[in-house]
C-alpha cells in the first residue's frame, strides 16, 4: 500500500482533492479566542496555558492520525527522517496547507526541526511583553528544564525575564506528539523559536524518546 | 457471501463485531466473546508467523488472508494497529476485500468514530510496560463502538456488496 509518489505531490493531491476546506480566518480567530480564554482562566500562568494547549493538541493528534492515514494511504516510514518529511510535506499540507522544512537533523537521526516560514495561527496576534521570551535566552527541552516551574534557561538573564513565555501555537506540538504516539513512537515536541517573540522563524524541535512495543493479548507474554 | 466482520483495536480488544449471512447453527457454537478471542488469536499468530518467515525486509503488514474449505478470512491492519477482519465465503478475491476493508476504515470508521468527539477511543499505547490484567468478559471494552451511524453505514455497505455479488 506504500505509495511511490513523492511526498510533496502526494500532499498536494490529497489536500486538493480529499480535504474539506473551511474559512481560514474563522479557524484562526477561533483558535486565538481559545488561547485568550485559557490565559484568562489560568490567570496569566503561561506555563499552565502551554501545558493545556499541548494536551489539547495531543487529544486532537490521536484522532487526526486516523484521518491522515485513511486519506493519504501512507504506510510506515522507514526511519525517523522520513517520518519528519511525511509530517511536513503531507500532514501539515493536508490539514493546514503549510509545508514546513525539515532541518537540523541530528547525527543519530533521532531528532529534527520543523521550520515554518509563516504561521497562519498567529496572523492577527501580538503578544503582551510579559508573554514574550526575553531576547537572548536559549530554549531547552521542557523535559530537561528544572522541575520547579520549568523556566527557560537564560543565557545572561535580562531584567524583564518572564517566568515562562507563552508558546502561542503549542497546540501543534501536541498534535505532532499525539499522532506519533499512535504510531508507536514516543516523541517530545517543543518550540525553539517563534516569530511572536521576535525571532525570524518558527522552529519546532521533535525528538524521538523511544519506540513503543505493540501490545500482546493477555496470556501471551 | 460475507459472513462477519470484526474490528480489533491496538489493545487487542474487539471493539466491533457484525454477523451478516445467517450461518446454520453449528453444534457447539461459541458465544460472541469466545469467538472474538479466537479470531484475534488466529490473526495474531498468523501475523507473527508471516513476519518471522518473511525473507525481505518490511513492507507493511504482509499477512493478507487465509482460506479454508468453508470460508476465507481477510485481514487489513492500519499503521495505528487497528485491525479489520472480514470472513467471507471461499473464492472471494482478497484484493477486492482489502479494498473494501480500506474503504470501511476510510469512509465509515474515520468519519463516525475518529472524528466523533464523543466516541470513546482507545487510549494510546501504554508508555510503561505493565502486566496485562486477565480479561474480564463481562465488561465490554472501553472503546466498544456503539455508534448507530457507524453500524447503519456498515450494514448498508455490506448489504450493497452482498446484493451485488449474488
Amino acid at each position: 500500500m506504500s505509495t511511490t509518489k513523492p511526498l510533496k505531490t502526494l500532499g498536494e493531491d490529497v489536500w486538493r482533492s480529499k480535504m474539506e476546506k473551511v474559512s481560514g480566518e474563522l479557524f484562526v480567530l477561533t483558535y486565538g479566542s481559545i488561547v485568550t480564554q485559557l490565559v484568562r482562566d489560568f490567570n496569566q500562568d503561561y506555563a499552565k496555558v502551554n501545558e493545556h494547549l499541548e494536551k489539547m493538541g495531543y487529544n486532537i493528534g490521536t484522532r487526526l492520525i486516523e484521518e491522515f492515514l485513511a486519506k493519504s494511504q501512507m504506510g510506515r516510514c522507514r526511519d525517523f527522517r522520513e517520518t519528519g518529511e511525511a509530517i511536513a510535506k503531507v500532514g501539515f499540507k493536508m490539514f493546514l496547507n503549510l509545508v514546513p522544512t525539515v532541518a537540523n537533523l541530528s547525527a543519530d537521526g533521532r531528532s529534527f526541526s520543523l521550520v515554518f516560514d509563516e504561521n497562519p495561527l498567529a496572523e492577527f496576534v501580538e503578544l503582551p511583553d510579559d508573554a514574550k521570551r526575553p531576547a537572548g535566552t536559549v530554549v531547552v527541552a521542557p523535559s530537561s528544564s528544572s522541575a520547579t516551574g520549568g523556566a527557560a534557561a537564560t543565557a545572561g538573564g535580562s531584567a524583564g525575564a518572564a517566568a515562562t513565555p507563552l508558546w502561542f501555537s503549542n497546540v501543534l506540538c501536541g498534535v505532532v506528539r499525539g499522532c506519533l504516539e499512535m504510531m508507536q513512537l514516543q516523541v517530545e515536541a517543543y518550540w525553539v523559536s517563534d516569530v511572536l517573540h521576535g525571532d525570524d522563524i518558527n522552529e519546532m524541535r521533535v525528538t524521538l524518546i523511544k519506540v513503543l512495543e505493540d501490545e500482546v493479548p493477555a496470556g501471551e507474554d | 457471501m460475507i459472513y462477519s466482520l470484526h474490528i480489533f483495536d491496538r489493545h487487542c480488544d474487539c471493539i466491533y463485531h457484525g454477523d451478516y449471512a445467517q450461518a446454520t447453527a453449528v453444534a457447539g457454537a461459541l458465544d460472541a466473546s469466545e469467538q472474538n478471542k479466537l479470531v484475534y488469536g488466529v490473526i495474531y499468530s498468523a501475523r507473527n508467523l508471516v513476519n518471522k518467515l518473511r525473507r525481505e525486509p518490511a513492507s507493511d503488514a504482509p499477512f493478507l488472508a487465509f482460506s479454508t474449505s468453508h470460508y476465507k478470512l481477510h485481514y487489513y491492519e492500519t499503521p495505528t494497529s487497528l485491525k479489520l477482519v472480514m470472513i467471507t465465503g471461499t473464492g472471494v478475491d482478497t484484493q477486492a476485500v482489502r479494498d473494501v476493508l480500506r474503504a470501511i476504515y476510510r469512509d465509515i470508521y474515520v468519519e463516525h468514530v475518529a472524528k466523533n468527539p464523543l466516541a470513546a477511543t482507545t487510549p494510546g499505547p501504554s508508555l510503561v510496560r505493565t502486566k496485562k490484567k486477565p480479561v474480564d468478559n463481562s465488561v465490554p471494552p472501553h472503546a466498544l463502538i456503539t455508534n448507530v451511524a457507524f453500524r447503519s453505514a456498515l450494514d448498508q455497505l455490506v448489504a450493497g456488496l452482498m446484493a451485488g455479488s449474488d
